[in-house]
């Protein structure tokens, strides 16, 4: 999920649509700091995205604020939804052209043909 | 000195699809080695390796140089070399502290974007070999095909390290004599990175050196 909220597509596509396929629960452990960190760096409302795309059974909050930024129940839903969740199997679609980019065994394919590079 | 990170898990057919790690791949881990204390001192949260191939260089990153969890990010254009990647960090038990992200594309073109100014370290041991041009069809040729003087994706490289390296993030290169180490510094100079040497060799074959880049 978090490599996702930092992929971009062919011109001006972010966030990236997810279609999945398959998605794997993996356990990662906690780490309060590491969390906090990647937040800050984060596109909040394009993860909300991401998780609608995925019909993930878990509700975000609105917005971030920089108090729940501190506040640990927030933090391990962040940990859960950025690192636990794994697309396997799908494609990231771009917004702007429509382009689909495979995911396949948990890594997206961002290459472009010539033709394609502006 | 650091002991190279575990291999074991490659077979000989596995080095038909990948780079197999040789003296460049060790002339950048020595490299960063002797600069462990530079390296140590900015902090790195976020790093970034171009071509990954095995991904000896990313797990080496890992094992010795981040005492808390950082944020790595891995590409190749080679699938092979993604899969491989994941191997290895897993194959030396880095997967559990750090976060490895891993996608296939030439350099850092999704990236530039969302990661401008915020990687801290950048690594690159590049298809430096000159030859007629980078555009090559077969996949293990492209592991060491450089294009026109090896410099096409070297300065392709070097303009992306540009855009997204931190104010003291620090960008590792592998060259080739043939690459002229007056050009890197020109190509530096006009995005405005500064270089040194950090180290040179020459093996049977050719004469190499590892490169740093940093914003001046």
């Amino acid at each position: 999920m978090l490599t996702s909220n930092i992929l971009k597509g062919v011109t001006k596509g972010f966030p990236l649509k997810i279609k999945a396929v398959k998605v794997e629960n993996v356990s990662v452990d906690y780490n309060r700091d590491f969390v906090a960190r990647i937040l800050q760096r984060i596109e909040y409302g394009a993860l909300q995205s991401a998780v609608k795309d995925l019909g993930l059974n878990e509700s975000l909050p609105e917005t971030m604020s920089d108090a729940m930024q501190q506040d640990d129940e927030f933090l391990k839903l962040m940990h859960k939804v950025l690192l636990e969740y794994e697309i396997e199997e799908g494609e990231l679609i771009c917004p702007e052209t429509g382009r689909k980019f495979p995911i396949s065994k948990g890594i997206p394919n961002m290459l472009l043909q010539e033709t394609e590079v502006s | 000195m650091f002991p190279t990170p575990d291999l074991s898990h490659f077979t000989r057919n596995d080095y038909n699809e990948i780079y197999e790690p040789d003296a460049d791949s060790f002339l950048l881990l020595d490299a960063l080695e002797l600069k462990l204390n530079k390296i140590l001192e900015q902090k790195p949260f976020i790093i970034l390796e171009f071509g990954c191939g095995s991904g000896l260089a990313t797990t080496f990153i890992a094992k010795h140089f981040c005492p808390t969890s950082c944020l790595f990010f891995a590409i190749d254009m080679n699938p092979y070399a993604c899969y491989s990647t994941r191997r290895t960090f897993h194959q030396n038990n880095v997967h559990n502290k750090h976060c490895l992200n891993i996608i296939q594309c030439n350099l850092g073109d999704p990236l530039i974007d969302r990661l401008s100014s915020k990687i801290d370290l950048i690594l690159f041991n590049p298809p430096y070999v000159p030859t007629e041009t980078s555009d090559v069809k077969e996949v293990i040729e492209r592991t060491y095909a450089g294009g026109k003087q090896g410099i096409e994706v070297i300065e392709k490289a070097i303009e992306q390290a540009s855009r997204l390296l931190s104010s003291k993030g620090l960008f590792y290169m592998v060259a080739l004599e043939e690459n002229n180490f007056d050009t890197l510094k020109e190509l530096g100079n006009q995005v405005g990175l500064n270089i040194e040497i950090v180290l040179k060799r020459r093996t049977c074959i050719e004469r190499l050196f590892v490169v740093e880049f940093q914003r001046n």
